[in-house]
């Protein structure tokens, strides 16, 4: 489990590199960040809407209503903008830099980045 | 399955927005995604084995507490929920003052030129409202309140402009701008206190 400090960190970089890969909604986005981190990284809906409210008023990301293919089922899709790659690069770079540093210090092999 | 009739999904779902819309942390659009969120949630659950309504049950309370959501959202609504408020009520008395001076400025109205020219600005604010751009940069009671403000503005300058120099008793002999703003002074104010709410509106844009 994340501190509550380190979620608050990370959520816009995750949040951009889930939506760099392409569009989602706020269910698919919280199920594949608990997937991918094999159940270490479990978002609430009252924590990831208002940021994601927030990432879109300050040019992120972008919204959408749209109706699902499958379901029929009324669904807002988020969207990366041009704002937010260059974010997530900045964020990108950052992570990197923190990352290294401590393996370094830990007398670790870095792996593959 | 068939006799799963005593327990009404779509029905239950309304009774946890209603309870969910009692807090003024939640905007309507906030609503409609924690619903549509809610609805994944739940149907995932169901296609696991559960029941209707256990599946409903389960996917409220991972939802969260009313209280611990829309302590979450206020971080990010409260501000513009409170400025929300504050523009309906300018709206409000923006809309009393509109329907005033229209009604007055229409009591002026007597030639076919002058009813043609409000036809026009009518239909091209109609128009103008209706249009992507607006419709994107705007919201609800914003939009609603620079309408209601337009028309007053419309109906002020054309009232005044259709006036004869007698109707301005002590104020007659003032410059035309002068007499416009002093005739006028209660929708000045207004104009501006709507201009400065707006504003605000537009500049508030917090971290949660």
């Amino acid at each position: 489990m994340l501190s509550k400090e380190l979620v608050a960190a990370s959520t816009v970089p995750l949040v951009l590199s889930v939506l760099f890969k392409g569009e989602s909604y706020g269910y698919e986005l919280i199920q594949k960040v608990r997937e991918l981190s094999g159940g270490k990284i479990e978002w609430t809906e009252g924590m990831l809407y208002p940021v994601l409210h927030w990432m879109e008023r300050e040019k992120l990301i972008e919204s959408e209503w749209r109706t699902a293919d499958d379901g029929g089922r009324r669904r807002r899709y988020y969207r990366i903008r041009k704002e937010g790659r260059k974010a997530l690069r900045s964020e990108q770079q950052q992570w990197l830099a923190v990352h290294t540093t401590l393996l370094k210090l830990w007398k670790t092999k870095p792996h593959s980045i | 399955m068939e006799n799963e009739t005593s327990f009404d999904l779509n029905d239950a779902i309304r009774r946890w927005r209603l309870e969910l819309a009692k807090s003024a942390s939640f905007r309507a659009e906030d609503l409609e995604e924690l619903e549509s969120h809610l609805r994944d949630s739940e149907s995932s659950l169901r296609s696991q084995g559960l029941t209707g309504e256990e599946a409903f049950l389960i996917a409220v309370r991972r939802v969260g507490s009313r209280d611990a959501l829309a302590a979450e959202f206020a971080t990010i609504n409260g501000p513009s929920v409170w400025l929300d408020r504050l523009l309906w009520m300018a709206t409000g008395s923006i809309t009393i003052s509109a329907l005033w001076s229209l009604t007055t400025t229409l009591l002026f109205v007597r030639t076919v030129f002058a009813w043609l020219v409000l036809g026009i600005l009518a239909f091209a604010l109609i128009v103008g409202l209706q249009s992507n751009l607006v419709r994107k940069s705007l919201r609800a009671p914003l939009r609603l309140a620079s309408a209601l403000l337009l028309v007053s503005a419309f109906s002020v300058l054309l009232r005044t402009s259709l006036m004869n120099d007698r109707m301005f008793g002590p104020i007659a002999n003032f410059p035309y701008i002068q007499r416009l703003l002093l005739f006028n002074l209660a929708f000045f104010i207004q104009f501006v206190a709507t201009g400065v709410i707006a504003l605000f509106m537009f500049r508030q844009s917090r971290r949660p």
